[in-house]
């Protein structure tokens, strides 16, 4: 019996540690016709994944909040455990690795998903990124603008200070104010281009609705990529007019400079 | 810290990272702090700071459930901090968290190192296992140096081969040992969800007089489940099962457990230890500082 307990924890262990062991209880509680729910051992490996990032409470406690009282956290860490047991194995992942890893689980799990709940969550976590991105601004080096710069450019573009392109399901007012409402929350249907943009280290913020051709623009200079580039993959879709209407709009609203 | 402290009932806080910035003047609303060994041992600097207030040690490495032990090295560690906090006995989940890895293992390369789930699991609840917890108790009292009580764990699903329901689990380890309890509350209300049972029925059939701690905090519903949620407050009916045990027992300490965000609302907090105050107060035996 002593050696059966064993056996039996041990294949519990191994499915809660790793997704690709729950096969081996399946069969086993298959073969001895037990009702133990493999699923709800599933589900408790997600709870557990789930308590293990509780260090986003610190850093997206907006996001981590709303997992939690949209009551999406387990079958949201359900989804994940392929990548943080596979990450597990990689031992010494810090902090910010994990909070990435997550993140990008997150933002590409939510960018497909149309119901309600999930445009909450998307919008809540697209304006903790942004927040984040723009509250660590505190140098005004800007190492993508350097990256490379093709010799063609006689004249290269960059931006002034620092930008983050949400998409996002709400009014931009509204979103700080779910952290206290959440059964009130509103969302549209639609995506919106919104840049939040601090222009210097401790400046305020500033948020601005984009268009797509605005927002595309803006997020090829954040990435390092030149105008010409920029024009060269949009094919013939891009007209001269238009790149020269929206440059001087950027130029005008001081959110890029020529140098 | 001497164990006659513990002689009235005390009501005390899990450790979390806002208590080592909270003012003097909050540090008077609680009596102790109950800390994680675990914590103490990757925070290398975290004891001298915890200091300020009497400290319990927690610990969810003795994986007593288990029929793997913990190494040496990890028993050594709790052993030192057993002494360092001056713990008048050591809180421990009636759960495993380390398994050895079956034969026909075939995804870990690593197959001879043991699964540390990280995280507690209930055990298969029979004999067999009420005869290693006896076990496993006896032995990590007798090198503590102190009482090693057990505290329940939520239950999410069951366990193949248990035979037995919690309460029998935990009654058949009692009247077998001198073991006490650990009785948390709020897994216990998940349990009786997750499992339809009737709580305040079900509560009565424990060994409550072997209760010497009890613990509170708060619960999630997610995914036709209840869950544990040290982020949320004790919900109501926690306290209705608190004020129904303390009809019979009056436990040592009552440790609130808000310990998973990095801060915490101490109004709320503070009404709640009045409360939990209140009912012991009712029952005359609160000590009076």
């Amino acid at each position: 019996m002593s050696a059966n307990n064993a056996h039996i924890q041990s294949l519990i262990a191994g499915a809660i540690m790793d997704i690709n062991e729950l096969p081996s209880l399946k069969a086993y509680l298959n073969q001895k016709q037990d009702v133990t729910s493999a699923d709800a051992v599933l589900k408790f490996s997600a709870f557990i994944c789930k308590v293990k990032h509780n260090f986003l409470w610190e850093s997206f406690p907006l996001t981590f909040k709303l997992i939690h009282d949209l009551k999406l956290d387990i079958e949201i860490f359900i989804h994940f455990l392929p990548d943080y047991q596979k990450s597990r194995k990689e031992k010494g992942l810090d902090t910010p690795a994990k909070t990435r890893l997550f993140l990008d689980f997150l933002i590409s799990y939510l960018a497909n998903k149309k119901q309600k709940p999930f445009r909450i969550l998307y919008t809540a976590l697209q304006y903790e990124m942004a927040m984040r991105e723009l509250n660590d601004f505190k140098d005004v080096a800007l190492p993508s603008q350097r990256r490379r710069r093709p010799v063609s450019d006689q004249t290269s573009i960059r931006i002034n200070g620092k930008i983050f392109i949400a998409y996002l399901y709400a009014e931009t007012g509204d979103i700080e104010r779910w952290r206290n409402a959440p059964k009130t929350i509103q969302t549209t249907r639609s995506l919106s281009r919104v840049m939040y943009w601090r222009a210097l280290p401790g400046a305020d913020i500033r948020i601005l609705k984009l268009n797509k051709e605005s927002a595309d623009i803006l997020m090829f200079l954040k990435s390092g990529m030149s105008i010409s580039e920029w024009i060269y993959a949009g094919g013939k879709k891009r007209s001269t007019d238009t790149v020269m209407e929206m440059l001087h709009f950027l130029i005008e609203n001081q959110i890029v400079q020529l140098y | 810290m001497e164990a006659s402290y513990f002689d009235t009932p005390r009501i005390g806080l899990a450790f979390s990272k806002y208590l080592t910035q909270i003012s003097d003047e909050r540090l008077n609303d609680f009596d102790y702090i109950e800390v994680p060994y675990e914590a103490l041992h990757f925070e290398k600097d975290l004891l001298p700071r915890l200091l300020v207030k009497p400290l319990i040690l927690h610990c969810a490495s003795l994986s007593l459930g288990g029929y793997t032990p913990p190494d040496d090295k990890t028993l050594e560690t709790i052993k030192y901090f057993t002494e360092a906090t001056g713990t008048p006995w050591i809180g421990e989940h009636l759960s495993y968290i380390l398994a050895d890895k079956p034969d026909n293992n075939h995804y870990e390369p690593y197959s001879h190192e043991p699964y540390n789930i990280g995280y507690t699991v209930s055990p298969v609840m029979n004999q067999h296992s009420v005869e290693n917890i006896i076990t496993n108790i006896k032995r990590h009292e007798t090198y503590f140096g102190v009482p090693v009580i057990i505290e329940n764990p939520p239950l999410y699903f069951k366990v193949p081969e248990s035979n037995m329901t919690q309460s029998e689990f935990i009654n058949s380890i009692c009247l077998q040992s001198r073991t006490e309890l650990l009785l948390d509350l709020t897994h216990w209300y998940i349990s009786s969800r997750n499992f339809s049972f009737d709580p305040f029925e079900e509560i009565q059939k424990l060994p409550l007089h072997r209760v010497k701690e009890i613990h509170l905090s708060g619960v999630s519903q997610s995914a036709d489940s209840y869950w544990d949620n040290h982020a949320g407050r004790t919900p109501e009916i926690v306290f209705q099962l608190l004020e129904l045990v303390l009809k019979t027992i009056t436990p040592k300490a009552i440790t609130f457990e808000y310990n998973w965000r990095p801060e915490l609302e101490w109004a709320p907090l503070k009404k709640e230890i009045e409360m939990v105050r209140k009912m012991l107060d009712a029952k005359n035996v609160l000590h009076v500082s």
